[in-house]
């Protein structure tokens, strides 16, 4: 308890002088009450940060969430957190919370230059509303137009109503969620390979595998919960070992048996020279290989996902881009089939020497841990993340982990498993399943294909041809259209894009800041990216509203809305339904679409998409009913303002997209009543590994396994080269600059960095180098240098020792620290299939401030 | 500040009469009345002088026996916060005061 | 933790505000009782209270330094503290590495004590809270370093309740298991036998008062699972019963995960890890 040091004296005094008198005295009984028999009421949650997806219990008091514990029954953790979760009851509690809607203005009005000023949510819609009405009317601009950058962090009936409104409502696919940034080519890696997104194991792998190998994922920082899960095998079963294959010694290096420190980008070295040693060394699953698998060439000259001018692209013949003719210049996606032979032939160019050559990797490591994947008796376990995805060669990178895991037939069984982890709450839940990408449909659908834009529009009741075949912007090309004008509307929630995005100060912030766009940012604290915007929306955050995640084994977690949002905060589900009812459908839609449905002639948006006979058919007295089994006479406040239990609504509408076709999820309110289920949910029952006879559903009696992704239910084997990086250390600018997390901070710090003990912790950015590299430049550890690369500059203090060990010719910066923007300095290169950026290697050079 | 407490003994069908004497000083409290007149009070004044001064005040009120200071503290900054955790006093047994 | 000090000056201006506060304090009972407290974190980390002593604060308060504690104690292990030590001059302590408390079954020094400084409700030696033993040093541990040493552990007069010993595989053999020592603060009585008998140079485990060797948690993170134990179930509704798509043969348990639904013959041991090439984390030196 708090007391001023003159209370606390006091009370001591009265004690002291109590017990010399032998009396008791009841006040200082009262202040000795015991803290037991609080009142706090428990109820179940998911962690709010990583893709792990802990269970957690959340314990709320006088309207305020006051505790938390890990869930000692979510099978993912049980009960425990890392230090970020164990500080989760403070990260709504920040003191700059955004309580009010503040428009930028000068003498009254909206004024781009204008001054931060409150105004009321009316208000804000209207300017809003005003805004996106213009754009699409703007020939310039359309209703592509008008885009919303999202989140893997947005619950999921929140990103299935963005979705909505924008490919239904708006009739624009540029929509895209911030997981662009971090597992793009993840998506695009499964899709190639299997024809279906996310992975076919679970976390149980983890306790049947006999190697674990590391490709660019720092998991004893990034997701210690499952990291604490591996050292367990390793520590109970010793036989286990454990790979660390990194660009730079990181924390995950501690336990590893082997670490291999290779050169950036020589990744897709390493993957080829493994298959070529399993094919050499005889060790193929013939039997496997020829039944599920087929082999294709992929085309090579993609480029770098750089703006069309850039020398690397116009060199290019298959970026897709617009060449000389106006055609496109093919598609990096492109492939064609080939035969085990030529496949053979083409990665039997990676022998060892050639590979130690390009990655610099000792021979026997390699050699080592190419015979870990090939021996038939030892089961793999591969994670990746952030060092894969990131990468501008992302997709090729992804399907080749998994040639190596298809030509040894180690996949869809218990430790046999290529696992992609994640780094949001709901990337998989939110971004990938719903679809919130500028392709994507719910349930793996695109909006390019006919026959899935037929099903969504028959799903959503709306006439043929209401959701584009094109795709919309991606979260790069958003960045970049911004700037050339062709955004008129951009808004973006539970993102902070202007930090996390690269090349700040490049493209993002002359994009934002150019007077053809208006900017809206949902957000719960002034970040970067809110200070930037034209318009700021304060939103309800995490237990403030009723939510649904989905982390990275395909489990989907629910939790009820535990307390209010402060001030007039609202949740994004309330400002996106809301906001669509300031539209008529004529003023949205063209004459002939709505000729195809005129009982929509004079409705809303809202009467369209959310009071549509679906969402809006479970009465509000289903919340009280659903959820009587945690609290009597439970509500939450859409469901309040809207008259309906609206998640119920939504979710059970969008569940309609999975069922029958390997997607499907549980029931609604089962959800409430589990910690959680892994889809497929068939008949009740969850599915541990996919694809696997006996564990899947969709796998017939005798067919033992099948990739039902594709049409053929064989997965593809690429082949692909190596190519080098974007952009490579020379003499100006003479080092690898990699960017990345630290434990403590999650992302851009918005949460992390308002949880005081979080922010004693790690308070600063600082850039690791090697002791070597330090001292050629005159730098001793703590010294401030100037980090600059073509782009920008930043200063920092120098470490050369702690959790990072650098390799000479690298140094690392993490990206949390809103002072000191990494991302002023990073490359806006990208995966030119995934267009996700690599945030891992550009060249920067470093000098004493 | 000065913050200090005592015990006061109070002669037998005298409380009321203490209790309405010690409310006449500055800076006493009282905190308990046991039932055979002991009674448990702390004095808060600015300076040693007036401390001293308010033990004179109350020994010399009607009905007192005796007033023994037990505690003392100075402190300087009074109103700062501490976080601290008070638990409940043991009460000696058999002892005679 | 206001004082940081050497204990040369420290000890010299606890002296002087001792004496000082002597002066002003009024005589109680006949005994010339002068009781004060300054903030009584002046007390040195060595330096242990009798069983039963209050919190600091509150002790240096009620202390009236009349010696009766040291005068009863029929092992003289207590001392009353001299001005020139870093101690509220004439307060009662032991040293453990010198002398532990031997934990006498009717605690004379308690009974000793006239002010109710040294707790009158300790009626149980084994419930007294000295202070705190603590594992300081992993690297000097024998336990730690995989030899089987366990005199701490042996030596406990409260052995399996104040420390177990935990196991944990030794990945550099293989084969052997860590015994390590761990001190439970709801047994621990801070004696100091284990700090007494540690056989290492410099002992490796040490006794702390409580405040110096407990950690809190914050209030605003709960331990689920003593939660559910001290609930006597979830605090939230149990989840309702899952089923799992699984092959025949094959069953699938929360909180055990995957395993064949018939027992199968013993897996063959596991061949033991080779002595080099180990992670880092597991290898001996930084255990």
């Amino acid at each position: 308890m708090k007391l001023t040091r003159r209370e606390f004296i006091k009370t001591n005094a009265i004690a002291a002088a109590a017990t010399t008198a032998g009396m008791s005295i009841p006040g200082v009984a009262l202040a000795a009450a015991p803290e037991g028999q609080d009142g706090v009421r428990w109820d179940k949650g998911v962690c709010r940060y990583c893709g792990t997806g802990c269970g957690v219990l959340v314990g709320v008091k006088d309207g305020r969430v006051v505790a938390t514990q890990g869930d000692p029954d979510a099978p993912v953790n049980k009960g425990l957190n890392c230090v970020k979760g164990y500080f989760l009851s403070k990260i709504q509690y920040g003191k700059d919370r955004l309580m009010r809607p503040l428009l930028r203005m000068k003498d009254g009005k909206f004024d781009k230059n204008g001054e931060f000023a409150p105004i009321s949510w009316d208000a804000a819609f209207d300017i809003m509303a005003q805004k996106v009405k213009a754009t699409i009317k703007n020939p310039d601009q359309g209703p592509f137009g008008v885009s919303m950058f999202g989140s893997g962090q947005w619950t999921v009936w929140e990103g299935y109503a963005a979705n909505k409104l924008m490919k239904a409502g708006f009739r624009s696919n540029s929509i895209d969620p911030n997981a662009r940034h971090c597992m793009a080519s993840a998506v695009f890696g499964f899709i190639r390979t299997f024809g279906a997104d996310e992975p076919m194991g679970v976390y149980d792998d983890i306790e049947h595998a006999d190697a674990f190998v590391l490709w660019g994922a720092n998991m004893a920082e990034m997701h210690p919960i499952l990291w604490s899960r591996v050292t367990n095998r390793r520590l109970t079963a010793t036989h286990v070992k454990v790979n660390v294959l990194s660009t730079f010694t990181h924390r995950s290096c501690e336990l590893a048996d082997a670490e291999l420190i290779f050169n950036p980008q020589s990744d897709l070295a390493i993957l080829n020279y493994i298959c070529n040693y399993i094919i050499q060394s005889g060790k193929v699953n013939k039997d496997f290989v020829a039944k599920h698998v087929n082999f294709h060439k992929g085309v090579t000259d993609i480029g770098y996902g750089l703006r069309p001018n850039h020398p690397l692209e116009q060199v290019a013949g298959n970026n897709g881009y617009p060449g000389a003719d106006g055609k496109p210049k093919g598609n990096p996606m492109n492939s064609s089939p080939i035969t085990f032979d030529e496949f053979a032939r083409f990665v039997s160019e990676y022998t060892l020497d050639k590979t130690h050559e390009i990655s610099g990797v000792p021979k026997d490591k390699l050699e080592a841990l190419a015979k870990t994947y090939a021996d038939p008796k030892t089961k793999v376990t591969s994670f990746w993340t952030m060092g894969f995805n990131q990468h501008t060669r992302g997709t090729w990178v992804n399907n080749m982990i998994y040639n190596v895991h298809l030509l040894v037939g180690k996949i869809s069984e218990p430790g046999n498993s290529p696992f992609s982890l994640t780094g949001q709450p709901s990337a998989c839940g939110t971004a990938r399943e719903v679809g919130t990408f500028a392709h994507r449909l719910p349930a793996d659908m695109l909006v390019a294909n006919p026959q899935h834009r037929e099903f969504a529009e028959k799903t959503w009741k709306l006439p043929a041809g209401t959701i584009s075949e094109r795709i919309g912007y991606h979260a790069v090309l958003q960045s970049r259209m911004l700037k050339d004008g062709k955004i008129g509307f951009y808004w973006t929630s539970t993102t902070n894009n202007m930090q996390a995005g690269p090349n700040v100060n490049g493209e993002i912030y002359p994009g934002w800041r150019n007077p053809k766009a208006f900017v809206v940012v949902s957000d719960v604290y002034p970040t970067v990216s809110a200070l930037s915007a034209d318009l700021i929306l304060p939103c309800a955050m995490w237990m403030e509203k009723e939510g649904a995640f989905g982390n990275a084994e395909r489990r989907g977690q629910f939790w009820r809305q535990q307390v209010k949002a402060p001030g007039e905060g609202k949740s994004d589900l309330w400002q996106y339904m809301e906001f669509s009812k300031r539209f008529k459908v004529e003023e949205v839609w063209p004459a002939d679409l709505l000729a195809k449905a005129p009982e929509y002639k004079g409705k809303t948006l809202y009467d369209v998409l959310d009071a549509n006979g679906q969402c809006d058919m479970y009465p509000k007295s289903e919340c009280a009913r659903v959820n009587a089994h945690a609290w009597a006479n439970y509500t939450n406040d859409e469901s309040d303002a809207f008259g309906y239990y609206v998640q119920k609504g939504l979710f059970e509408e969008y569940r309609r997209f999975g069922l029958g076709k390997g997607k499907d999820l549980g029931e609604f309110d089962t959800y409430h009543k589990v910690r959680g289920l892994r889809w497929p949910v068939v008949n009740g029952k969850e599915t541990l590994w996919r694809y696997r006879e006996g564990y899947d559903p969709y796998i017939k009696a005798g067919e033992t396994l099948k990739f039902y992704g594709k049409p053929d239910g064989k997965a593809v084997i690429f082949a692909l080269p190596y190519q080098p990086a974007a952009e490579m250390p020379d003499k100006d600018y003479d080092l690898w600059l990699c960017t990345g997390r630290v434990l403590e901070h999650w992302h851009s710090g918005s949460m992390t960095r308002r949880v005081p003990e979080l922010y004693k912790s790690f308070p600063d950015a600082v850039v690791w180098m090697h002791p070597k590299d330090a001292e050629k430049r005159g730098i001793k550890r703590n010294d401030v240098v100037k980090v600059s690369t073509r782009r920008g500059e930043i200063e920092l203090r120098v470490d050369t020792k702690g959790r990072n060990k650098m390799p000479e010719g690298m140094v690392f910066i993490p990206f949390f620290d809103e002072h000191r923007l990494v991302n002023k300095l990073t490359l806006d290169a990208t995966c030119p299939i995934s267009k996700e950026t690599d945030f891992k290697k550009c060249a920067a050079k470093v000098v004493k401030a | 500040m000065n913050i200090s407490s005592a015990i006061i003994h109070v002669l037998p069908g005298n409380v009321a009469i203490v209790r309405s004497g010690l409310a006449m000083v500055p800076g006493v409290e009282v905190h308990g009345i046991s039932p055979e007149g002991k009674m448990i009070v702390t004095i808060e004044t600015a300076d040693e002088g007036s401390n001293a001064d308010t033990y004179q005040r109350i020994g010399q009120l009607d009905g007192v026996m005796s007033a023994a200071m037990v505690y003392h503290q100075t402190e300087s900054e009074p109103e700062m916060e501490v976080s601290v955790e008070v638990r409940r006093q043991p009460v000696p047994q058999n002892k005679e005061i | 933790m206001d004082n940081e000090n050497k204990p040369s000056a420290a000890a010299r201006r606890q002296f002087l505000a001792d004496t000082a506060r002597m002066a002003c304090g009024v005589g109680l009972l006949g005994l010339g009782v002068g009781l004060y407290a300054r903030h009584a974190r002046a007390l040195p980390p060595a330096a242990i209270r009798p069983p039963g002593a209050l919190p600091e604060t509150e002790f240096s308060a009620a202390c009236i330094r009349c010696g009766l504690c040291v005068r009863d104690c029929p092992f003289d292990i207590l001392h009353l503290a001299k001005p020139e030590e870093p101690i509220s001059t004439g307060t009662p302590y032991f040293v453990a590495r010198q002398v532990p408390c031997e934990m006498c079954e009717d605690i004379p020094c308690v009974k000793a004590c006239p002010t109710g400084a040294l707790d009158h409700f300790l009626k149980d030696i084994n419930k007294s809270k000295m202070g705190l033993a603590v594992l300081v040093d992993h690297e000097t541990c024998l336990n730690f370093l995989g030899l089987r040493c366990d005199i701490c552990y042996r030596v406990c007069p409260v052995i399996d309740k104040a420390i177990t010993l935990d196991r944990q595989v030794n990945a550099r053999t293989g084969r052997h298991t860590h015994f390590i020592p761990v001190v439970h603060s709801d047994h621990c009585t801070g004696c100091g036998k284990c700090e007494k008998a540690c056989p290492t140079e410099v002992a490796s485990i040490k006794v702390f008062p409580l405040y110096m060797a407990k950690g809190q948690l914050s209030s605003h993170y709960r331990l689920g699972w003593v939660e559910k134990e001290k609930a006597g179930g979830s605090l939230v509704a149990p989840d309702v019963e899952h089923r799992y798509n699984l092959p025949e043969g094959m069953k699938y348990e929360s909180g055990k995960g995957l395993s064949p639904s018939v027992p199968s013959a013993p897996a063959p041991a596991s061949p033991p890890g080779s002595g080099s090439g180990l992670p880092r984390a597991l290898q001996g030196s930084k255990l």
